[in-house]
């Protein structure tokens, strides 16, 4: 009777193969790249809330300022597409309670903010709400308190919220971004240091402009900033604490000194200079300013980065014939070239996730904003013009920032230096303003970690 | 006040089924259709309905491309091809350390399929198709 019953079950097995009951799968491999369509409403206050907050700010509607900060943020970084608020049907204190979905998902919402201000104890008070509208859930929920002053960066450090639960990465809008700042004509710039927020708000000029600056760069663990200045034609590496304004000298350096950058602890910074009329790397320990040298080679060597776990320096030399990217141990071993493509390769900056190095390119006389991964391979271009350079990665290694130069005419009229950033894929490339022109970029860590 | 463990327990509520209206159909047996493959949709029909989700999936363009971004969701289905319910199999992946974007990317294929409800389902073979399971793949999409 066994033996029937297992004949008649394999028998069933051969003519309904459990193929036949297995569950369907069906791949789905492409999607939309599209921006992600959502709301920002604008943050609701009381009218007490609202004209105690327009004595102390001289701002109408404090909560719609700071909801088009969010606004403006997300949408310049290309992943997301803010709908207009005159198509939203809720208003924003009732959204803030409980949203009516379906009204959001008819305008084609996919995710919606919505937020609260309030002025207690001369302290502001912000909260906000990141919803999944098609799925009718709350994503997060979170709420702040500064002096009003601070309003700027309550919008900024909400936009990096909404960016990180959305994105599933850091975001990188509560930064700063100092600069060289540059008037005049051509022939006479004056140059000065200048510090703004990334979306070109709050800019501060740092020094006078009476020696030329130059590079920039941030500490990437704080708000130091190492920069280079001439004093009586002499280059001299500067460290400035944007916090308290305090300027010390790190030390007079040789003939052509260049790019002092820091190490990913801040405890170090590492620059190229001259010595007997041929340039290699160097590093300065920050505590007792001993300087080692850790390339020695007859060409010139310059454009030092660290890799973010410190292990890694890449720079560009010359050593080949042609200026092209190389990779060392930190302490000056194991060197080896990256960049074999057709052109110059310079300016190699490790990225903060530490799987790309951006660069700048010469070839053909246009110049390229370009990543490679670190071993050399992958390489893309981003972003070609007549003149431009020095890429610097925003914290989350997501966008580069650079400047642009445009061509005089005849009459040498017609300068001018940009800033740009462009994202990652070569996408969404947009002029930064700044109220001058600009050069020589570099973006902050977050200033809220 | 925000609590990372409420967010979980929010998600979770994906998993959560929904009742289910029963509606009886009338089952279409294979000779009537010929070129439906007993097993599976037929290519005509698993076309029409990725290109439906094609259109409704915006892929989170922060997501890291060398990492492993699939995301499995079994779905049962109504005949109009409405969702009853969603379930995401690597459910336990969400919550661990250093896959916040897992998460994301989940979030993401979770809307495309609500966003595109009733999916494009055929109009025969309830049977065979009432429990989906659709794979989100970003690899290709993000390294291209």
């Amino acid at each position: 009777m066994k033996n029937k019953i297992r004949l008649l079950f394999y028998i069933l097995l051969i003519l309904f193969p459990f193929k036949s009951l297995a569950l369907i799968e069906v791949d789905i491999t492409r999607g939309n790249l599209s921006p992600l369509p959502l709301a920002v409403s604008s943050l609701s206050s009381s009218e007490n809330d609202k004209e105690a907050l327009k004595k102390e700010l001289d701002i109408k509607d404090l909560g719609l300022e700071i909801s088009k900060i969010v606004e403006n943020n997300l949408k310049k970084s290309g992943l997301f597409n803010p709908l207009n608020k005159d198509a939203f049907l809720q208003k924003p204190d009732i959204a803030h309670l409980k949203p009516r979905f379906e009204d959001w998902a008819l305008i084609k919402a996919q995710a919606l903010i919505t937020g609260k201000v309030n002025f207690q104890d001369e302290k502001l008070r912000v909260e906000f709400r990141l919803w999944d509208v098609l799925a009718g859930k709350e994503m997060l929920a979170l709420a702040f308190t500064t002096v009003p002053k601070n309003w700027r960066r309550v919008g900024h450090i909400i936009s990096d919220k909404v960016y990180e639960r959305l994105t599933g990465e850091k975001g990188y809008f509560d930064t700063r971004i100092i600069y060289v700042s540059e008037k005049g004509p051509k022939t006479q710039r004056i140059k000065k240091l200048a510090i703004m927020d990334q979306d070109g708000f709050n800019t501060k000029y740092l020094t006078l402009g009476n020696e030329l600056v130059l590079t920039p760069r941030f500490n990437p663990t704080n708000q130091m900033v190492t920069y280079l200045s001439y004093f009586k034609n002499l280059p001299r590496v500067y460290l400035l604490d944007i916090e308290t304004g305090m300027q010390e000298v790190v030390g007079d350096f040789p003939g052509m000194t260049f790019a002092p950058r820091f190490s990913p602890d801040g405890k170090k910074i590492i620059m190229s200079f001259a010595m007997d009329g041929n340039s290699d790397i160097y590093t300065m320990d920050l505590e007792n300013r001993i300087v080692e040298r850790i390339t020695n080679h007859p060409s010139i060597d310059t454009s030092p980065s660290y890799s973010p776990d410190g292990k890694y320096i890449a720079f560009n030399s010359d050593r080949s014939g042609y200026q092209q990217i190389y990779v060392m141990k930190s302490d000056g071993t194991k060197v080896k070239r990256i960049s074999f493509g057709n052109g110059l390769y310079g300016t190699p900056v490790w990225s903060p996730r530490g799987d790309l190095i951006a660069f700048t390119k010469l070839h053909k006389g246009k110049f390229y904003i370009g990543v490679m991964r670190t071993n050399g391979k992958g390489e893309r271009l981003l972003t070609e013009n007549y003149y431009q350079e020095a890429p610097s990665w925003s914290p989350n290694g997501r966008v580069l920032i650079f400047y642009r130069e445009t061509k005089t005419n005849s009459k040498g009229e017609g300068f001018s230096a940009k800033l740009w950033s462009i994202d990652l894929t070569g996408y969404n490339e947009r002029l930064v303003e700044t109220e001058t022109d600009a050069s020589d970029p570099s973006w902050s860590s977050l200033l809220s970690n | 006040m925000f609590d990372p463990n409420s967010i979980a327990a929010l998600i979770d509520k994906s998993k959560e089924e929904q009742a289910e209206t029963t509606k009886k159909i009338d089952k279409v047996t294979q000779s009537q259709d010929p070129s439906m493959n007993l097993s599976g949709l037929t290519l005509s029909e698993e076309d029409a309905l990725k290109a439906q989700i094609f259109g409704c999936w915006s892929i989170p363009l922060g997501l890291p491309y060398n990492e492993n971004l699939l995301v499995r969701i079994k779905l049962k289905l109504k005949p109009d091809g409405s969702v009853i319910k969603t379930e995401i199999l690597d459910h336990a992946r969400m919550n661990q350390p250093g896959q916040a974007f897992y998460k994301v990317l989940a979030e993401s294929a979770l809307r495309a399929v609500k966003l595109c409800q009733p999916l494009r389902v055929p109009t025969t073979g309830y049977e065979r198709w009432k429990d989906l399971q659709l794979n989100f793949d970003a690899r290709e999409m993000l390294e291209g």
